[in-house]
């Protein structure tokens, strides 16, 4: 088990909303229920991908609630870990750096053991059951636990300029930036699929014989030509700069009630085979603006 | 339930592998023959109708005159053509050569006569107008069931419209491009194969032809230019398949 893990390639929400994810199955003429419980531990979440499915759950957990995505979660439990930045890692400028809920029990690493946060009912049940396991906190762990944050918080390399990210963005629509950076972005989608908060899913049905269909969603991504394609042929984001665009603004500028739709993991960038770093992007078109 | 659809296999200029794809459908061919029933199909049966087929598979490049009239032929006859392989998409390897017949023949048989009555290679769509494309050198047996299928229920064929990195993605297969600095088309090439050969830890080559739309190969060739592979490398990697012409 490597607990020093940098960060995994999809990030935890596969296990909530599958990459392919069957919803129905046509048997007998009648549609059947797709939705499965079953008790599931993710251990070793960093805090950036906790703020992740939060994010999520907004979107899922919202009028209309998803019912495959609800009862994933509610029979989860989650244990936080604390983590080394490394060279794509922006949650800092972001505040998702450190997570003060949506976990069951976080584990920050200290020289002789852990120090263990609990998040909720269930974590608390679970120290109780378990008192064996557990020491009451000393000053001097308090104390490493402090210093070891304050290194943590100086080693991030990259930072966001959150200033102001989404009235820059409203003025910014226009800059030459988009442009520049469309022409070396592939559309590949990689970006998308790889996002702990893109939430966008593709139906389709699948005949496993001849009489038997499954229907099965999968993740979807906003740079594939028919994401903004509707009924009647129009589509909102007709070209790739339309798309590249969209995306920054999604994540940065849409409905600012819900607060970012970025935890700053790094995983755009270091699976974008252009090289295209997000902080980058947006610095430049920041730039672009004075 | 009404009868069975006719159902027609054509091909024309290939290496048969598409063809014989169909057959290696094994059971799931019983699935299918609960809605069809074959008029023509060379590899599989002695039958040779002639007649009026509900839909027709058609596969392998134009490449001769005889070619040129089993299509015609195919389409005429067929309410429902489906063109099936990259041979038949895109032109595959043959189409992918850029000489005149006639310069073709001279280079390999030292003169310009024609018997065959060989014409330059292109795909099935370059001659007529289908009503699905189904690309893949072989194609995702998995895409053709689906395919008929859907048609034998009244449902229009769903086309991908993404990428091989989509699928790759989802399979949570690991990037070869970026971690292994392998030469993968996977970003320019249209998906719905499942990332096969990336599961085997293999660049993709390129075989469904190009992503349709706004694809960016100059961006791919910067980026394997990056990598160290030269030109012309790269220029014969593009072209093996798809001739990437408008």
């Amino acid at each position: 088990m490597a607990i020093d893990y940098n960060r995994t390639m999809l990030p935890p929400k596969k296990f909530f909303v599958r990459p392919r994810d069957k919803m129905l199955h046509l048997k007998n003429g009648k549609w059947e229920n797709g939705v499965e419980e079953e008790s599931l531990v993710l251990f070793g979440v960093h805090s950036c991908d906790i703020h992740g499915l939060k994010i999520l759950d907004k979107v899922y957990l919202g009028e209309p609630v998803d019912p495959y995505y609800k009862a994933r979660r509610e029979s989860a439990f989650i244990v936080g870990i604390s983590c080394t930045p490394d060279e794509y890692c922006f949650c800092r400028s972001l505040g998702t750096d450190f997570a003060m809920d949506g976990f069951d029990l976080f584990l920050h690493e200290l020289p002789d053991g852990w120090l263990v946060r609990v998040g909720s009912v269930k974590g608390h049940e679970l120290v109780w059951e378990n008192e064996e396991l557990f020491e009451e906190v000393t000053e001097e762990d308090i104390q490493h636990f402090r210093e070891c944050e304050e290194k943590r918080a100086k080693s991030f390399k990259r930072k966001l300029s959150k200033e102001g990210l989404a009235d820059m963005l409203d003025l910014a629509y226009g800059s030459p930036v988009w442009k520049k950076y469309a022409d070396i972005c592939l559309a590949c989608g990689n970006c998308n699929m790889v996002c702990p908060t893109c939430r966008c899913y593709e139906v389709c049905d699948k005949w496993i014989n001849a009489y038997e269909a499954v229907r099965e969603r999968r993740y979807d991504s906003c740079f594939m030509e028919s994401h903004g394609l509707v009924a009647g042929g129009h589509n909102f984001r007709p070209t790739r700069l339309d798309r590249f665009r969209h995306r920054y603004y999604c994540k940065s500028y849409f409905d600012p009630s819900a607060g970012f739709n970025c935890v700053g993991c790094g995983r755009c960038d270091e699976f974008c085979p252009a090289g295209i770093e997000h902080v980058k992007v947006l610095d430049e078109v920041r730039g672009s603006l004075q | 339930m009404m009868g069975k659809l006719k159902l027609g296999v054509f091909e024309l200029t290939d290496c048969g592998g598409c063809a014989l794809n169909v057959l290696f459908l094994y059971e799931r061919l019983f699935d299918v023959l609960e809605f069809y029933e074959v008029g023509e199909f060379h590899m599989a049966s002695s039958l040779h109708e002639n007649e009026h087929y509900d839909v027709s598979i058609v596969t392998g490049t134009v490449s001769t005159h005889r070619d040129l009239e089993v299509l015609r032929e195919a389409r005429n006859r067929s309410n429902y053509l489906i063109a099936l392989g990259t041979c038949a998409t895109h032109g595959s390897v043959q189409g992918s050569v850029e000489m005149p017949i006639r310069e073709k023949l001279k280079a390999v048989y030292g003169d310009e006569s024609n018997p065959m009555r060989a014409m330059d290679s292109k795909p099935v769509v370059e001659h007529v107008a289908v009503d699905l494309a189904i690309p893949g050198c072989p194609y995702n047996k998995e895409e053709l069931y689906q395919a008929l299928m859907d048609i034998a229920k009244g449902i229009d064929p769903v086309r991908p419209d993404y990428p091989v990195c989509v699928e790759c993605k989802l399979n949570e297969y690991e990037c070869v491009l970026i971690k292994k600095d392998l030469p993968c088309l996977g970003p320019i090439t249209l998906g719905g194969c499942n990332a096969v050969c990336i599961r085997s830890g293999l660049g993709c080559i390129g075989c469904r032809g190009p992503l349709p739309g706004e694809v960016n190969p100059a961006s791919e060739y910067e980026i394997l230019r990056s990598k160290g592979y030269d030109d012309d490398y790269i220029v014969r990697k593009f072209k093996t398949f798809a001739r990437w012409e408008p």
